[in-house]
């Protein structure tokens, strides 16, 4: 299964930090040998200031592999970088410690005014931002994420809006945030980036030229693949990357140009959503749409599952698309939680495509579709047709579903097709008074005289 | 009148220099030297001698129909005459400011004037007619030579000096030497004007250029003959009898003649005419350039070289002597070891003055300076490509060259891409003007290695000197445009054992899209960006990589803006658009295949719209300009798109779609037309009341359509893979046979479709098994098309699975029920109508207003951009998903294309206009 693995295509679009989760998730599943992963933690945590994490990997490597010395070297200038940047710190606490600047905190919500006010009347300045923004990323990179997200909190709350350093600041933080699971915030910082990432490509803002449109469409990937770390942990995420993803163009153009491989996200969200059910055919609709127009780019089981269900009604190819995207799902990191979320609403997939195209269908053949037993199938089969007011029958003696027959009658169908003719004809009339200015005087009015 | 027995009155001379300088007329101006070559200087002083020509030339037109009817007597013609010439007079008002009065319309005047004294005079034997006409003659002539009356006089005191004087005032003295001759010899002052420029050296060559054009016939033959003909005018006999007096006196003459000639740039070569005078030997020397002795230095070279450049683009130079001047130029430097530098310049000059044979723009160039032409740019090529220290710019100055020093770096003025540029578009023209299918094309064809050979020489010289990137951009341009439309077997055959990556490498394709990235990152100018992606959207197409060349074509934007393209650049698009479509085919996507097709083909015209020929004139004709413009811009015959598999591939792609839609809406009254094209050859094949058995291509399809109507897939499919489209279209293919068994899947699924369109009526149920007897489809293949059937609404039916039955659902309206059905038709049709209406008086509706807000905002994310749009493709893409999302597949369809001709005429307009 290791060539649906897509933890090599991610991490390209990861900080270094984010990609260790999914390294030691790796770890766990026994696709890949343990030193090859090891080897890759070593790589990642090579460029970071993690030496202590860096080291114990070296120590789990079975195969004889030595720390280099130079880590040692680098450790103590790490140390002594430490010790020097710690005085830093020592400095921004005093300072934030004196109670008027902290009353002004309080007071101004607006970090552009707070600068100033700060700037003038207590000796604060550029320098003391860089102070406070080294001291957390010192931190982040030493793995000290609880002080990175703090520092930069504060480096967000008093730093000017217009600040260079803003934007990574944010990145920053929700990296901090995601690492220290603390989805919430998390998903408020993503949410901020996006708006962040978003206004600095509004076309009516004139100076275009500030951000490159390459950068932005980086930027936008780099965000998706950070928020899946909420998407699939935060309740709510899988309707927010429905609808970050399918709600904007901009994110589906980067999706399709830069990271087709999140559409298998994309498709387990909404699959595996289990709320607003009616919402959920025109999401499927929408992503097949895009899965089609990738199928040169980007196929694995999950979208060849999709695609056998609701383009081809292939139910024999889907059952078999269903099995696979089982073992891609449990070794996916993030999909691992909704496994069996997928298989549920895959199946009700199946089954209620299957009804719509079959009247009379043997529970034993749908048993073997959905890979169940046939009681379990019978049971399940009485389940959906609760559930999803399916319009059908049980007939157990012959061991048979009985499909409703919806035939379309004509008065249906003359209903269908007259229904939105009124409001076509008055939102005309609307049209037409608005270009004619008001309405002419009334008709009796206007015959008075006759 | 016979020039022969010319009289020595002064009206019968200047009868002969009229005829003289027509006689230089018809010897064709190159417009070439108008090009690249020249100095700015040079060119302006140029344009006004040949609006001085022009007017002076008109003005002499009209003087000589005054002789003629001054001859005759007419008075009536005169007066006609006389007022055309005042109003030509005028007309060169501007030009005779400049230069005065010129005197051989004073002799007019003066000639005139005798004339209508004379006439007045003999009034009495005059008709009545050319009395009166006489009288307002003499009126407005009186009335008109007040102004002139001062040249006038002094014209009659001295007729010949002054004429002299005027031409060339400061050369009195030699002048009169002159005239003494005249007088002696009897010879013309044609011959005179020669001697007096002759005598003034080369050095004063563009002052006096204006006479030498006037006077002077080009080829020494036809000098010498007139001279002859001065001699012997008295008696003509005389001319064929040979005295040996006057071949003494000839000789002398003859050697005097050489001696002033050998000053002359222009006619360096040894008089080869006194020898054919004397009717025995005809005898051509190699040009001689410098005298024996004379010591070869930089100096002098470039100075010869500088001589024979100013003769460039007049009328007067032999051009083929030209040439040959600069080979023996080039000889004689590298004889005397005079350096590269001076080797480049030369050869420089050498190919623009092979360019400089060609006068006309719309023939090509013989085979023989073809050749010569191709061989020396292989040379320059070549050249350039070993002595890369050089510098070869555009803008260095003359005076700023340094060909003599080679302690410092070689600097040379030239364009050598240029001239490369122009090499590639004369291939192109010659090919064009060949019969594409005589054997002399493929001669001709065959020297497209040599000229991909230089071009790729430039390139990899231009690379060497890392050339500017707006220059880079234009040598690669040229280079795809010799790749793109070619296939790489290679590639191919690659693509179907290997991964696709091994497949690239070493391909035409990777070539090109190395090339066109350069492009699309460096191009300044959107035109050469366009027509690269434009190319490589071609090549990819060619090549089967249909999803490549498909997002490449949505992400270029293409579509939106190709309406203001040039139309070059739209019929490379329109080719670019047939071979996407033709490989959506054969990648089954048949669907894009139709968008992508639809327009060309639909349009009627796809010949015209590729530029594959002309069609013949309709009502609107073309102006032989047009035409000629249009000619110039037709592709030569080996890069055509096959017409055949064009019609082919959009019949059948239609026949796919509409079939199953004709027979899904057989008794529907509105029916919406998927594809004109192909429903009205369908329509008019129904009105036939016996159809014989198809010939045409398109016949062939109609018939398959006719039959997969019906459900009888074995005859579809017989039809459409028959010898005769296997012949002609099918075997075009790369992979013929997969091509092959995919039409014949589809043919069944598709026959399956219409038989169940057709005939569900008919049926309660059916069983699967039956079905999948009569199309000879697996049971899953059956139930997969019924299913999608089923989902789709297409079909009311519903599958019962154990008893593998499709059973239908169809009810039968009530005649109340349809009634109320057909009613609401009418009902919506009535309210579409109304929307349009309405519509079409609010200009700034509601759709046009989003179609802005969208150009709006993909210009915020692309066009913006643009350069930047592509620098990102190289990581990834700017794909416009808003194409793929707001208006799907079908914003391929060109809807441009129809503006191409409109475009097309629009342009022509212009022309003409002009």
């Amino acid at each position: 299964m290791a060539e649906y693995d897509l933890t090599p295509t991610l991490s390209k679009f990861f900080d270094r930090h984010l990609i260790i989760p999914l390294l030691e998730f790796l770890g766990g599943r026994q696709l890949y040998d343990m030193n090859d992963i090891g080897k890759a933690k070593i790589k990642v945590l090579q460029d970071t200031k993690m030496f202590d994490y860096l080291l114990q990997e070296y120590a789990t490597l079975t195969d004889g592999t030595s720390p280099p010395p130079e880590i040692q070297r680098k450790r103590e200038e790490v140390m002594e970088d430490f010790a020097r940047i710690s005085e830093q710190k020592q400095e921004i606490l005093e300072y934030f410690q004196i109670p008027a600047v902290q009353k002004l905190i309080e007071d101004v919500p607006d970090s552009n005014v707070l600068y100033e006010q700060l700037c003038k009347e207590h000796n604060f300045g550029s320098d003391m931002l860089d102070k406070i923004y080294d001291w957390a990323k010192f931190n982040f990179e030493t793995g000290n994420y609880q002080e990175a997200t703090q520092f930069l909190d504060l480096f967000r709350s008093v730093a000017p809006t217009s600040h260079s350093k803003q934007r990574s600041a944010r990145w920053g933080k929700a990296a901090g945030e995601i690492l220290l699971q603390d989805w919430n915030t998390a998903l408020e910082d993503l949410q901020q980036l996006k708006t962040d990432i978003d206004s600095s490509a509004n076309p009516t803002e004139m100076d275009r030229n500030s951000v490159p449109i390459a950068e932005l469409l980086t930027e936008r990937a780099w965000l998706i693949h950070w928020s899946l770390y909420v998407f699939f942990n935060h309740p709510q995420g899988k309707d927010k990357i429905v609808e970050w993803c399918l709600g904007s163009a901009d994110y589906l153009n980067a999706i399709q140009t830069l990271c087709p491989h999140i559409l298998r996200y994309l498709v387990v969200a909404i699959l595996a959503n289990k709320n607003k059910r009616r919402q959920h055919l025109k999401e499927v609709k929408d992503v097949i749409e895009i899965i089609k127009q990738e199928s040169s780019n980007y196929s694995d089981p999950v979208t060849e599952f999709v695609i056998s269900v609701f383009v081809e009604f292939d139910f024999e190819k889907s059952q078999k698309k269903l099995q696979e995207c089982v073992v891609v799902l449990e070794n996916d990191f993030f999909l691992v939680g909704c496994v069996i979320d997928f298989i549920a609403s895959a199946r009700k997939y199946i089954f209620e495509t299957y009804c719509r195209i079959n009247s009379r269908i043997s529970i034993a053949s749908i048993a073997e579709t959905l890979n169940l037993g046939v009681d379990d199938a019978e049971k399940w089969i009485a389940n959906v047709i609760r559930e999803a007011r399916l319009d059908a029958k049980i007939d157990a003696a012959k061991g048979e579903v009985l499909m409703g027959t919806p035939a379309l009658s004509s008065y249906q169908m003359l209903i269908e097709k007259t229904k939105n003719l009124a409001l076509r004809t008055q939102q005309m009339v609307n049209a037409v008074e608005k270009k004619a200015g008001p309405r002419p005087a009334p008709f009796q009015e206007a015959n008075v005289n006759y | 009148m016979s020039r022969f027995f010319a009289g020595k009155d002064s009206d019968t001379e200047t009868e002969s220099e009229v005829s003289d300088e027509e006689h230089v007329q018809p010897v064709a101006k190159s417009k070439a030297y108008q090009g690249d070559f020249s100095d700015d200087d040079e060119e302006t002083k140029r344009v006004v001698r040949t609006a001085k020509d022009k007017r002076f030339e008109e003005i002499r037109n009209v003087i000589k129909n005054v002789k003629n009817s001054k001859k005759i007597k007419d008075v009536g013609k005169v007066l006609e005459e006389f007022d055309q010439l005042t109003r030509a007079f005028a007309k060169s008002q501007k030009v005779i400011e400049k230069e005065g009065v010129p005197v051989f319309y004073v002799r007019t005047l003066v000639d005139l004037e005798d004339f209508v004294n004379q006439s007045w005079a003999e009034k009495a034997t005059l008709s009545k007619l050319n009395i009166k006409a006489l009288g307002s003659l003499r009126s407005k002539f009186r009335k008109y030579v007040k102004d002139f009356e001062g040249q006038m006089a002094s014209f009659r005191l001295n007729p010949v000096a002054s004429e002299e004087e005027n031409v060339q005032g400061e050369e009195e003295e030699e002048e009169d030497e002159d005239e003494t001759t005249d007088e002696e010899g009897g010879m013309t002052t044609a011959k005179k004007a020669k001697g007096a420029k002759a005598k003034k050296g080369s050095d004063e060559m563009d002052e006096d250029e204006d006479e030498d054009m006037d006077w002077d016939t080009d080829s020494e033959t036809s000098e010498t003959d007139s001279e002859d003909e001065e001699r012997y005018k008295n008696d003509p006999a005389a001319r064929f009898l040979k005295r040996p007096g006057d071949e003494e006196k000839q000789r002398e003459k003859e050697k005097q003649k050489k001696k002033t000639v050998g000053n002359r740039p222009g006619h360096m070569r040894q008089r080869r005419a006194e020898v054919d005078e004397e009717g025995w030997t005809t005898m051509t020397d190699k040009p001689k350039l410098f005298s024996k002795d004379a010591e070869i230095n930089h100096g002098v070279v470039l100075k010869k070289l500088g001589e024979i450049m100013s003769q460039r683009g007049k009328k007067s130079t032999d051009r083929q002597e030209q040439i040959e001047l600069i080979e023996e130029l080039r000889v004689v430097a590298r004889r005397a070891g005079l350096g590269e530098a001076i080797e480049l310049k030369l050869m420089l000059s050498l190919i623009s003055s092979i360019f400089d044979y060609n006068p006309n723009m719309a023939t090509n160039m013989k085979a023989e300076v073809w050749r010569r032409l191709l061989e020396t740019m292989g040379q320059l090529v070549k050249f350039l490509n070993e002595h890369s220290h050089m510098e070869v710019l555009e803008n260095i100055a003359d005076d700023e060259e340094n060909v003599s020093d080679p302690t410092l770096p070689y600097r040379v003025h030239g364009l050598p891409l240029a001239l490369i540029e122009r090499m590639d578009d004369e291939f192109t023209r010659i090919l064009q003007n060949t019969d594409a299918h005589s054997p002399d094309y493929v001669e001709n064809l065959k020297n497209e290695a040599k000229v991909v050979a230089i071009i790729e020489g430039m390139q990899a010289y231009m690379e060497g000197k890392k050339a500017n990137s707006e220059d880079m951009c234009r040598i690669y341009e040229r280079r795809i445009a010799h790749i793109y439309y070619k296939i790489d077997y290679k590639f191919m055959e690659g693509s179907k054992k290997g991964t696709a990556a091994q497949a690239v490498a070493g391909s035409s394709v990777e070539v090109l899209e190395r090339l066109c990235a350069y492009i699309y990152n460096q191009d300044m100018t959107d035109r050469t960006r366009l027509r690269a992606i434009l190319m490589r959207v071609y090549h990819a197409a060619l090549h089967d990589q249909w999803y490549e060349a498909r997002d490449l074509m949505l992400m270029s934007k293409a579509q939106d803006n190709i309406s203001h393209a040039d139309p070059p650049t739209q019929v490379l698009y329109n080719r670019a658009m047939v071979q996407l479509g033709i490989s959506a085919f054969r990648a089954g996507n048949i669907n894009e295949a139709h968008n992508a097709l639809m327009d060309i083909q639909s349009s009627g015209r796809p010949k015209e719209l590729l530029a594959q020929g002309l069609l013949p004139v309709r009502q609107h004709e073309r102006s032989p300009e047009q035409e000629k413009i249009e000619k110039r811009r037709q592709m030569p015959f080996h890069m055509h798109i096959n017409l055949d598999v064009l019609e082919c591939v959009y019949l059948v792609s239609a026949m796919f779609i509409e079939v199953p839609y004709l027979a899904a809406h057989e008794n529907e009254q509105r029916r919406r037309i998927i594809s004109k094209y192909f429903y009205h050859s369908m329509k008019q094949s129904e009105r036939h009341a016996l159809s014989g058995p198809p010939e045409t291509l398109p016949e062939y399809v109609i018939a398959a359509s006719k039959a997969m109507k019906t459900g009888d897939w074995k005859r579809c499919k017989d039809l459409i893979l028959s010898d005769k489209l296997n012949k002609r279209v099918w075997n075009f293919f790369y992979e013929a046979d997969k091509i092959r068994s995919m039409l014949a899947a589809r043919l069944q699924q598709c026959s399956l479709r219409c038989f169940m369109f057709s005939n569900s009526a008919f049926y309660d149920a059916i069983s699967v098994k039956t079905l999948s007897q009569m199309f000879d489809l697996t049971k899953e293949e059956i139930l997969s098309v019924m299913g999608k059937m089923i989902v789709t609404e297409d079909l009311a039916a519903s599958v019962d699975e154990p008893s593998q039955t499709v059973i239908m659902h169809r009810t039968e309206p009530s005649r109340v029920q349809q009634l109320a059905l057909q009613l609401s038709d009418k009902l919506s049709l009535f309210v579409e109508t109304n929307e349009k209406l309405l519509d079409m008086k609010t200009p700034n509706n509601q759709r046009a207003k989003t179609w802005t807000d969208r150009r709006q905002h993909q210009g915020g994310q692309g066009q913006g951009h643009g350069q930047a749009a592509y620098q990102e493709r190289q990581h990834g893409a700017d794909r416009q998903h808003h194409t793929y999302q707001d208006r799907g597949h079908n914003n391929y369809q060109p809807r441009q294309h129809n503006n191409y001709n409109d475009r097309q005429y629009n342009h022509y307009n212009d022309l003409s206009a002009y």
